[in-house]
Order: structure tokens, then C-alpha cells, then sequence
């Protein structure tokens, strides 16, 4: 088992989000996260993640046979879990190259690996670029400092190609994606699975499991997920809404 | 404490100018004028936000005036350089290769007389440039008429010194140099130096600036800029100093054409105080300016900037913009910003901004969830904070040694 969550209730400035949460899994298997706006999504990304904003009543997260609540932020990542944001956060000043130098070298130093000098992380960081169709003039830009909703994701992509975690969770990555750069980022996911152990998915839209698909699919409303299946399930929502799920 | 007429009493004769009867007296004049009582401090803009302390602490030390002189030529290298190591000393390098000519106050009434007059409003309403004119000890003619040299460098060594010293670079016309500064004070000295710039047509000065001094100097840096048509004046102090500074720089446009820009990129820590003021007079059309200063403060550090834009009513045409910007690396920094703008001219684009903050969560969020500690994510986003004015420069070794001095700053106050 890579990640298994047990009975976990998070809770924001006094309101609970999610509720008696349980997830599991398995190595090298794709997971879908579904639901209506609201639902705790992006809570349970930003929990697994490490973000302070949120508060553990309960329950607990084990990662790769770790107590996850015990790690920080930066040694959630190092340990190799990676969150492709919802929506990717601007730093302006902070170019891409030298940050996902210092990133890839921080976990290399963790895991007590030969860390990447300059030259050697050039040469990584174009052949991953190409791949996803990102131009290598784009590669000394700040980081996220306006770029377009598709680029931002594609720039999420590429940070996940280079730092290769056990396991990736993408937040609604499709949203805002052409179908173009859709077929990119899901061809890099494709190829990711590979190398990487598992994902999981959180969509709004069936499109995006054409095109990556995943071994189960879970329905998440009011904080818990109140019903799990196969792809199947996720054509069940496009039909009919959530509104059948209770 | 001593007062000061009588600190200038017993030196008198060691001070520049002090046979001049006329110099005398006005000196005699401007020490009448400073009252040195709190009620007047916290009214007067030019040392409100200074550190008063100094003036309890005040000690005159420095070494009987002489002329000294030292020329060198090096013929492995292109460009100039001045060292100063006190008030006496003066070691320049290519200075005769480059065509540069170089006089200094001693035994120079001309020159002295000049440079006390001049601009003599704005520097008789300024308590610490008064000081500096009551006390003058030292200071120098720099004229540049060609363009052999690219590149003057000016190394300020002082060391268990008071410095007051008044610094005059004429740049001729069509001239272009980069003028780098490098003022290092440590062993308790006392540093208050002015500096005039005057641009005639069609040159461009980058005048850039390693503001250095230990913890226990004391180093107010002032400019006084005039820029005639068709010139570019472009300065960055960059201070990385340990103790309370004053970096206080005026630009006059009086030509047509021409642009200022002043910025400046501070560091604060401990119980530093550091006063910061720029202020831009816009006298001609179709000039612009830029004044921009970032500081950076943590434990209990205090730091005040002042910009001002004057716009005249004849000035049309005027684009002036004004940032101020800070970052709080702890609850007991604090950072005053005042931004103003006086406009008379109705076709003019100005703007000015304040924000003082520390960190962005999400920000840090955001990096630490890609693997960077906490600390290396905060010295991410310092650095990002500030890399606009850095690139923004153009000499490489200027560049470097700001680089070197502030990840040397980020790596012993952050945590």
C-alpha cells in the first residue's frame, strides 16, 4: 500500500470539510477523485500536501509506511508525493530553472543521492520541456508570472516529469486546458505512469478519463467519498449529475 | 555631551577652508542655526527618522590635513580607480591614462567656496549636510571630459575615522561612465559624505553604490544630481551595511530629454535604523524618473523611506514613478514609507506605490510542496523581491558583489 488515509476529519476556521476520510492506494494505480464544487477536493490535495491552513481533527495518513502527519511540507515532497495545484501560485523574480534545480537537489540530498549541477539539470529540464512542447525560452521565465491558465498547467507537468514522485495528485489540471494541450499533458501523464507509481485524478470532466484511465473512480460529496467504482461510474455522472449520489 | 561649537572650535584649524574668513563666518552662521532638542528633530525631515544617538556619541577624529596624492598607471587593466583610505590619501590608478582630472579641497578656496555654495538652500535646510559643511575635512574634483574611461571605481576605506567630505563629478558632454562606489567604514568611523553630480548634454552616468560599514561606523551618504538635456543619470545604492545609515539623493532634470532613476536595495537587522529619502524635480518637458527602493527587515530594525516627485507647470510630457517596497521578516521591524507628488503640469503620467508585508503563505506553500525548506523557499522570494533593480544593472562585478553580499545577508538573518 503507497497511501492509505483512515478516518480523517479536516477542518478550516471551525468548519469541518472533510469527513471521516478514507482512501487507499496501491502502488502503481490511478486513481479518480470526482464530485460537485464544494465537496472537499482540493481540501483533501492541500491536506495530503502538508498545507498549515488546515487543521487535523482526526484520523490518520500513512505514506510509503510513514506517519504523514508527522512530515512537514517539504518532507511530504521529498518522500514523493507532488501536488500539480489547482491553480498554480505566481512568484514573480523566481525563475524556473534555478528553482527546480534547488527542488530536484533538496530531494536528491534527502534521499542522499548525487545532487545535479547546472550543466547535467540544463540538459534534463530541455529534454522534459520538449516533451511537453514547452519552448526552452520559456524555461527562463518566473515562475507561473503571467502565464496563461494552459500554461501554468503544462509548467505543473513539468515540474512533476523532473522531481518524478511516487505519487502525483493533480487538481483539476484539465480545467482551463484546450483539447490540444489537454492530449500533451495527458500523453505526459501516460508516459509518467510508467516511471511514476500512482496518481490521483481530480476532475470535473469524463474527457479527461478518455485519455488517462483510471483503475478507480470515486464520487466525493459533503467531505467523504460515498461511492467508488470503475470508469464506468464516471460516465454515470455525465448522464445524470451528482445529485443521484447520497 | 560636547556641543558642537566647541568640538569645531578646537579643531577649527584642522578643517578645510578655515583660513578663509568668509568660509569662517558662514560656518559660524550655520552652527548658530542647530538646536539640538527633540522638539526640533522630530519636526525636521532630515534627521526625524535618523538615529539620534550619534549626536551624544559624537567624536572628531581625524588626521591633520595634508595633501597627498599618489598617481599609478596600470597597464593591465582599462579602467580607473580611487582608493581612499582617509582624509589625506588618495591613490589613483589610469587616472592620466584616462584623461581624468583630479583636484582636491586642500588649499583650494575656489573650489571649496564652490562646493559649500552650491546648491546651498537645499543643503543649509539639511541638519546632517550642514554638519557636513561646518566640519568639511576632506573631498575631491572629479572632471571627465572624454570618453576613455568606461569604468571608474572609487574604494572608500575608512577606518577610526570622521569623514565629512564634499565630491564633485563634472561629466562633459556625450560622456558615458559607470561610476561604481565602494564605501567600507569600520573601527568606529564616522562618515558623512555628499556627492554632486553635474551632466552636461548628452551624457549618461550609471553611478552605483556598495554602501558597507561594521556594526559599530556610523555613514550618511548624500547626492545632490543635476542633469542637463538630453542625459541619463541612473544610480543603485545597494546597503548591506551592519549599522545606521542615511542614504538621502536628489535629482534635478534642467533639461529637456533626459531621465533620472534612482534605486536602492536595503537590508536591516538587529536595531538598525536606516533613513532613506530620494526626491526628483521635474524643471523641463519630456524628462522621466524612477525611484524605487526595496528593504529588507528583520529583529528589531527600523527603516523610513521618503520619495518625492515634483512636477513644474511648464515640465509637460513628465512620466515620474515612484515604488516603495518592504518585506517584514519580523514582528518588531518596522518599515515608515511616505510617497508624494507635487504636479503642476496637466499632461504628465505619474504614479507612486507602497506595500510593506512579509512573506505571501501561499507563496511559500508553493515552494516548500516542490521540496525547498522553509528557508530556502524565504530566500527564494527575497531574492525574486529584489532581482528587478538587479536586472536593471549592467556591470557585471557590481552585480556580483551585490549578489555575494545579500545571499551573505539571507544566510546569516533568516531562519
Amino acid at each position: 500500500m503507497l497511501l492509505d488515509i483512515k478516518n480523517l476529519s479536516v477542518s478550516v476556521e471551525d468548519k469541518t470539510i472533510l469527513k471521516d476520510f478514507s482512501l487507499s492506494v496501491d502502488e502503481g494505480e490511478i486513481h479518480a477523485i470526482m464530485g460537485p464544487n464544494g465537496s472537499g477536493k482540493s481540501t483533501l490535495a492541500n491536506v495530503l500536501a502538508g498545507n498549515e491552513t488546515y487543521e487535523i481533527e482526526n484520523g490518520n495518513i500513512i505514506f510509503n509506511q510513514k506517519n504523514f502527519l508527522e512530515l512537514n511540507i517539504e518532507e511530504r515532497s521529498q518522500e514523493g508525493l507532488f501536488l500539480a495545484f489547482q491553480y498554480p501560485i505566481e512568484i514573480p523574480g523566481v525563475s524556473i530553472t534555478p528553482f527546480l534545480r534547488s527542488a530536484i537537489n533538496s530531494k536528491l540530498k534527502y534521499k542522499k543521492e548525487k545532487e545535479f549541477d547546472s550543466l547535467e539539470f540544463a540538459k534534463l529540464i530541455r529534454s522534459k520541456a520538449k516533451e511537453l512542447n514547452i519552448p526552452n525560452e520559456m524555461l527562463s521565465r518566473s515562475l507561473n508570472s503571467g502565464f496563461s491558465g494552459g500554461e501554468k498547467k503544462r509548467y505543473e507537468i513539468l515540474q512533476m516529469s523532473i522531481l518524478k514522485p511516487k505519487l502525483a495528485i493533480l487538481d483539476e489540471t484539465d480545467s482551463g486546458l484546450d483539447i490540444d494541450a489537454l492530449k500533451i499533458v495527458t500523453d505526459s501523464v501516460n508516459r509518467l505512469k510508467k516511471e511514476i507509481s500512482s496518481f490521483i485524478i481530480i476532475t470535473h470532466y469524463e474527457r479527461l478519463l478518455d485519455l488517462i484511465t483510471p483503475d478507480k473512480v470515486h464520487i466525493m460529496k459533503n467531505g467523504k467519498i460515498v461511492e467508488s467504482g470503475t470508469k464506468s461510474l464516471a460516465r454515470k455522472i455525465e448522464e445524470s449529475g451528482y445529485q443521484s449520489f447520497e | 555631551m560636547e556641543n558642537f561649537q566647541d568640538i569645531y572650535l578646537k579643531n577649527k584649524s584642522n578643517l578645510l577652508g578655515y583660513k578663509y574668513s568668509n568660509i569662517d563666518l558662514f560656518k559660524q552662521k550655520l552652527l548658530n542655526k542647530i538646536k539640538i532638542d527633540s522638539k526640533y528633530f522630530n519636526k525636521d525631515e532630515s534627521i526625524k527618522h535618523l538615529d539620534k544617538g550619534f549626536l551624544n556619541n559624537f567624536i572628531f577624529k581625524f588626521d591633520k590635513l595634508k595633501n597627498n596624492i599618489i598617481h599609478a598607471e596600470n597597464n593591465n587593466i582599462e579602467n580607473s580607480i580611487l582608493n581612499i583610505s582617509d582624509t589625506t590619501l588618495y591613490e589613483l590608478t589610469n587616472f592620466k591614462k584616462n584623461k581624468i582630472i583630479f583636484n582636491t579641497l586642500y588649499d583650494n578656496l575656489d573650489l571649496i567656496d564652490k562646493l559649500i555654495l552650491k546648491d546651498k538652500k537645499a543643503i543649509s535646510s539639511d541638519f546632517i549636510l550642514n554638519l557636513n559643511t561646518i566640519f568639511l575635512n576632506s573631498g575631491f574634483e572629479i572632471i571627465i571630459q572624454n570618453n576613455d574611461s568606461q569604468l571608474l571605481t572609487i574604494n572608500h576605506e575608512y577606518s577610526d575615522k570622521a569623514i565629512f567630505a564634499k565630491n564633485y563629478f563634472r561629466i562633459g558632454k556625450n560622456v558615458s561612465i559607470t561610476i561604481i562606489e565602494n564605501i567600507n567604514s569600520k573601527n568606529k568611523s564616522y562618515n558623512n559624505l555628499l556627492n554632486f553630480f553635474d551632466l552636461d548634454e548628452g551624457s549618461n552616468v550609471n553611478h552605483y553604490v556598495l554602501h558597507n560599514s561594521n556594526e559599530d561606523s556610523l555613514s550618511k551618504v548624500t547626492s545632490f544630481i543635476n542633469c542637463s538635456e538630453k542625459t541619463s543619470f541612473n544610480q543603485c545604492v545597494f546597503n548591506i551595511s551592519s549599522s545606521n545609515t542615511r542614504n538621502h539623493h536628489y535629482g534635478n532634470l534642467n533639461g529637456q530629454n533626459s531621465e533620472i532613476n534612482l534605486r536602492g536595495i536595503f537590508f536591516g537587522a538587529r536595531e538598525q535604523i536606516i533613513d532613506n529619502k530620494t526626491e526628483i524635480n521635474h524643471f523641463f518637458p519630456n524628462c522621466s524618473s524612477n525611484q524605487t527602493y526595496k528593504g529588507i527587515l528583520g529583529e528589531n530594525a527600523k527603516a523610513s523611506y521618503l520619495s518625492k516627485t515634483y512636477v513644474k507647470d511648464i515640465a509637460q510630457k513628465t512620466q515620474g514613478y515612484q515604488l516603495s517596497k518592504g518585506i517584514i521578516l519580523s514582528d518588531k521591524a518596522s518599515f515608515y514609507s511616505k510617497p508624494e507628488l507635487k504636479i503642476y503640469a496637466d499632461d504628465v503620467k505619474c504614479s507612486h506605490g507602497s506595500t510593506i508585508s512579509s512573506f505571501d503563505k501561499n507563496q511559500i506553500f508553493y515552494l516548500r510542496s516542490r521540496g525547498l525548506s522553509k528557508k530556502l523557499s524565504k530566500s527564494f522570494l527575497i531574492k525574486s523581491f529584489y532581482n528587478d533593480i538587479i536586472d536593471s544593472l549592467d556591470n557585471k562585478n557590481y552585480v556580483n558583489d551585490v549578489r555575494v553580499n545579500a545571499d551573505n545577508w539571507i544566510k546569516k538573518n533568516l531562519n
